[in-house]
């Protein structure tokens, strides 16, 4: 599974044994809107039977009249045949809808059977972030024909009027997809705009699917998009009827008998799929005569009571709702998955079923309970729901340590009773045994204090991190120059229970992707724009240093807590510095019970290269060396590395020459834009420089006899260390790639690494991420290593996603000018 | 929750019934002619008059100023008696 995949799988799986998710109906027969789960009585909140049709006695006698007529299925495909009914309900639905129908068993398989008929390919099309999965799964079918897919960041019409113009200069129409009314926040496209832009761009065409917005707003409840428009000539609406319209299958509406026609003659499942059962087009059928009738009106203004009772309730119960609308879905923010899991466990307890709405719906920290408001609730029923959410609410964030304010802040919504917007992001329950430390520079804290933490496990000890922040400050580019914090939390006896230091940096969203989708964002970035799909991350230490940055006191009964100081001051620092993202790296895999806690606080986890450490540095000649290897390793290091040692000379460079510290450069250059294992930006020169001037760090210069007396010395590879306590860090490399050479430089350069530390008695070398195999040959063992990551949103990262569905595809994104975070 | 008489208005006279059924305590009844008559309800710290026909079919639900409970109510009823 990918990174993605696993994520969900883990978000999924700690809410079904959460007991919240997975869950099922015990009920033989359900009565209105009351259902048994595990034998408890529940009123269900989770429906999007918005009019609560399904137990209207005309739908039911409909289906039974058609299953009575054709049986439970009538099996043909509509190519062949079609029942009475898919007539008879295409009739009604034009009549509905004012435009030509074509039925499909899904909506899902409406999209598929429509889109690639519809969208040619000399068309481009924009999809809003948020638009459903249905729509963007039928669109990956667009992608292998070349057509251009673009996301666009939720309901941007600045953005979209942009992409318009630029777009119709090349392609023939500009297809824009969005959603009616959304299915998490319940917000909805901005109609009114998007007609605007119809009227305005005449390649502009507009696909939308108003599932949740049927039946329940508009004349006839044709939508929520079409409630004070007809549909446009240049428009393709959506709908499903498995909602509100209570029957069963899609509904595609196009402004022309020519367009119907096409996708009921040539959209792939209306030939090869099967049709609707009988009984879901006889209740349709019933359905839609209700909608033609006046009757929908009253039900219309029932269900609007409801939803305005439900507002008037979460305003009295101070409840942070994400948008205030008159549409069914409503949506309270929680923040935090483990915060969502536990208030839905005790409305459950309390006798409310209610939705999670968690990743990937929605990010990660922008977790919420998720309710619908249909007809049949009744006010008593509504209140009291909301009552229980409210009184268990502000108890959950207590035992939970999230304050309200950081709900609205996670959501970007004003807080109601914000006084004071200093340090929002401290907790509301200060540990009273805990004492933090908090620091900018490490030149701030005791260098006895820091280094007994953490010399020899990296190079960030003290003098580490001092050559760090003098390098990565005061740079011409944005991403040389870092943010640095610190954070020690103590014990009332002054012991430290954790330690570690941040960095915050400029880079590359694409860091942990696949190489293939990393080198075709850098063609991006060097042909148009360099910074494209990059943002400004928070992470425990630094993009130049491996290994254990967050130091755990294990032994200590703080350890949670003072976790949690840790999750805080992320998220502070993330404010502060308006990064999008938080990493907390280099963890070792396998800890499930940290995974569960970081998933609790809206950190996924993400596979980082494996960390390759040399642990066998006890021998003291080459004999007793090439015997701690394994039998494979030995075989290929007489034969790939013993076999041309002779040819290497190698040398600690001591005061090298600024020609000297340029090849150095270009010899980093030369490997590191070979490789997209772990993309990140170039290092600075003056990085270089400073490396050269540095007591702490040494640079190993590995020179290759050449020539045909073998009597020339070419430098062909450079490693860039640094020793802490008696551990050496290789931290990086620079090769010629400039010309084939006889012998695997990378190879000799990583031996003579190994014999240096030897010589410098060291006990274990850091070889650093990547190129495992050469380093596990060399006797380095190699460890699963995570990070855990959390994202203010989702939209770089569905666009990297996107990428990674088809090798062949063109998704593009586009954010407007100042898109960089 | 509390409802104050601003937001009862908002809604129609269904949802006031159902307003009303949850929150209100009914306080008394005045009969009209042909079978119809009012029926007064409080809700906390104001008054809901109810209008309902000879069968039983609720007409109208609104809420009421003090001034007309006073001069309306009050001089058919001992309210202290009546509550």
């Amino acid at each position: 599974m990918n990174n993605f995949l696993t994520t969900i799988n883990d978000v999924i799986t700690d809410g079904k044994n959460s007991g919240i998710l997975h869950l099922n109906v015990s009920n033989e027969i359900l009565e209105g809107n009351m259902l048994k789960i595990n034998d408890k009585e529940l009123v269900n909140f989770s429906s999007c039977s918005y009019l609560g049709l399904e137990f209207d006695p005309r739908l039911k006698a409909g289906a039974i009249k058609a299953l009575e007529g054709y049986g439970t299925q009538f099996s043909a495909s509509r190519a062949y045949l079609s029942s009475i009914h898919y007539q008879q309900l295409e009739s009604k639905l034009n009549q509905l809808f004012g435009g030509y129908c074509v039925v499909t068993p899904t909506t899902t398989l409406g999209h598929i059977s429509t889109l690639p008929v519809i969208i040619g390919e000399k068309d481009a099309v924009v999809l809003d972030h948020q638009v459903h999965s249905s729509i963007q799964t039928a669109t990956t079918l667009l992608k292998p024909k070349g057509i251009l897919i673009e996301l666009l960041r939720h309901n941007r019409m600045d953005l979209l009027e942009d992409r318009i113009i630029q777009l119709s200069k090349k392609y023939e129409k500009v297809w824009y997809m969005a959603d009616g009314i959304y299915s998490m926040y319940g917000d909805g496209a901005p109609i009114d705009a998007i007609y605007d832009l119809l009227d305005k761009y005449p390649k502009f065409n507009f696909y939308v699917d108003d599932a949740h917005g049927m039946s329940s707003f508009g004349k006839n409840g044709r939508g929520f998009v079409l409630q004070n428009h007809d549909l446009h000539e240049r428009m393709v609406l959506t709908t499903s009827l498995n909602k509100a319209f209570a029957s069963g299958g899609g509904a595609m509406i196009f402004p022309n008998e020519e367009m119907a026609s096409l996708v009921r003659t040539c959209g792939g499942p209306m030939i090869t799929s099967g049709p609707m059962q009988p009984a879901a087009l006889g209740a349709a059928l019933a359905a839609a005569d209700i909608h033609l009738s006046d009757e929908i009106i009253k039900m219309q203004e029932d269900l609007q009571e409801n939803i305005k009772f439900a507002n008037l309730m979460i305003k009295k119960a101070g409840l942070p709702l994400i948008k205030e609308l008159n549409s069914p879905v409503f949506f309270i923010g929680v923040c935090l998955p483990k915060v969502g899991y536990q208030l839905i466990k005790r409305m459950l307890d309390d006798g409310y079923y209610t939705n999670l709405g968690a990743f990937p719906a929605v990010p990660m920290k922008n977790t919420g309970v998720r309710f619908t408001i249909t007809r049949l609730h009744t006010f008593k029923q509504i209140e009291g729901m909301i009552t229980s959410m409210a009184r268990h609410f502000d108890e959950v964030l207590l035992e939970q340590n999230i304050s309200r304010d950081q709900i609205y802040k996670a959501f970007k919504i004003d807080n109601p009773g914000e006084t004071n917007t200093e340090d929002t992001f401290q907790p509301i329950i200060k540990p009273s045994n805990l004492i933090l430390e908090k620091y900018q520079s490490i030149s701030e804290i005791k260098k006895e204090e820091w280094n007994a933490i953490f010399q020899g496990k990296g190079s960030f000890d003290y003098e580490g991190l001092l050559f760090l922040e003098k390098t990565f400050k005061n740079n011409s580019l944005i991403e040389n120059n870092w943010e640095f914090d610190y954070l020690i939390v103590k014990d009332k006896s002054q012991r430290v229970v954790l330690a570690t230091f941040f960095t915050t940096a400029l880079c590359k969203d694409d860091m942990l992707s696949h190489e293939t989708i990393s080198h075709k964002i850098e063609i991006i970035r060097k042909t148009s724009d360099p910074y494209y799909l990059t943002s400004l991350m928070v992470m425990t230490g630094s993009l130049l240093t491996e290994g254990g940055h967050v130091y755990i006191n294990e032994k200590s009964e703080y350890k949670k807590q003072a976790f949690n100081e840790l999750y805080w001051m992320a998220s502070a620092l993330m404010k502060k510095y308006n990064a999008g993202s938080i990493m907390l790296r280099d963890f070792d895999d396998g800890n499930t019970e940290l995974d569960k806690a970081m998933l609790g606080n809206g950190y996924f986890k993400t596979q980082m290269p494996e960390r390759n450490v040399h642990q066998e540095l006890t021998w003291t000649n080459e004999t007793e060396f090439i015997a701690s290897l394994t039998h494979k390793a030995r075989k290929h290091f007489r034969g790939q590395v013993l076999k041309h040692v002779n040819l290497i000379e190698c040398e600690v460079v001591k005061n090298p020459t600024d020609q000297q510290i340029k090849h150095w450069f270009k010899l980093y250059n030369q490997i590191k834009g070979s490789s997209f294992k772990l993309n990140t930006f170039d290092l600075p020169i003056n990085l270089f420089e400073n490396i050269a001037n540095s007591p702490n760090w040494e640079v190993l210069s590995v020179k290759l006899k050449t020539g045909e007396a073998k009597d020339e010395l070419k430098e062909v590879a450079v490693v860039f260390n640094y020793k802490s306590g008696d551990v050496y860090n290789a931290i990086f490399i620079g090769v010629d790639k400039s010309e084939q050479f006889e012998i695997n430089v990378y190879r000799q350069a990583l031996y003579q690494v190994i014999l240096r530390a030897n010589y410098l008695k060291c006990t274990s070398i850091n070889l650093g991420f990547t190129a495992s195999l050469e380093k596990r040959r060399m006797g380095a063992d190699a460890y699963k290593t995570v990070a855990y990551m959390q994202a203010n949103d989702h939209f770089n990262a569905a666009v990297i996603e996107s990428m990674q569905i088809s090798s062949n595809q063109s998704v593009n994104v586009y954010e407007g000018e100042n898109a960089v975070n | 929750m509390l409802i104050t008489q601003l937001e009862l208005n908002t809604f129609n006279n269904n949802s006031r019934l159902q307003i009303l059924s949850n929150k209100s305590l009914f306080v008394c009844e005045v009969k009209l002619t042909k079978g119809f008559k009012l029926e007064l309800y409080s809700i906390y710290n104001y008054f809901v008059e109810v209008l309902v026909d000879n069968m039983g079919n609720t007409l109208d639900v609104k809420p009421l100023t003090l001034t007309y409970v006073a001069n309306f109510y009050c001089r058919n009823f001992d309210l202290d008696k009546e509550i």
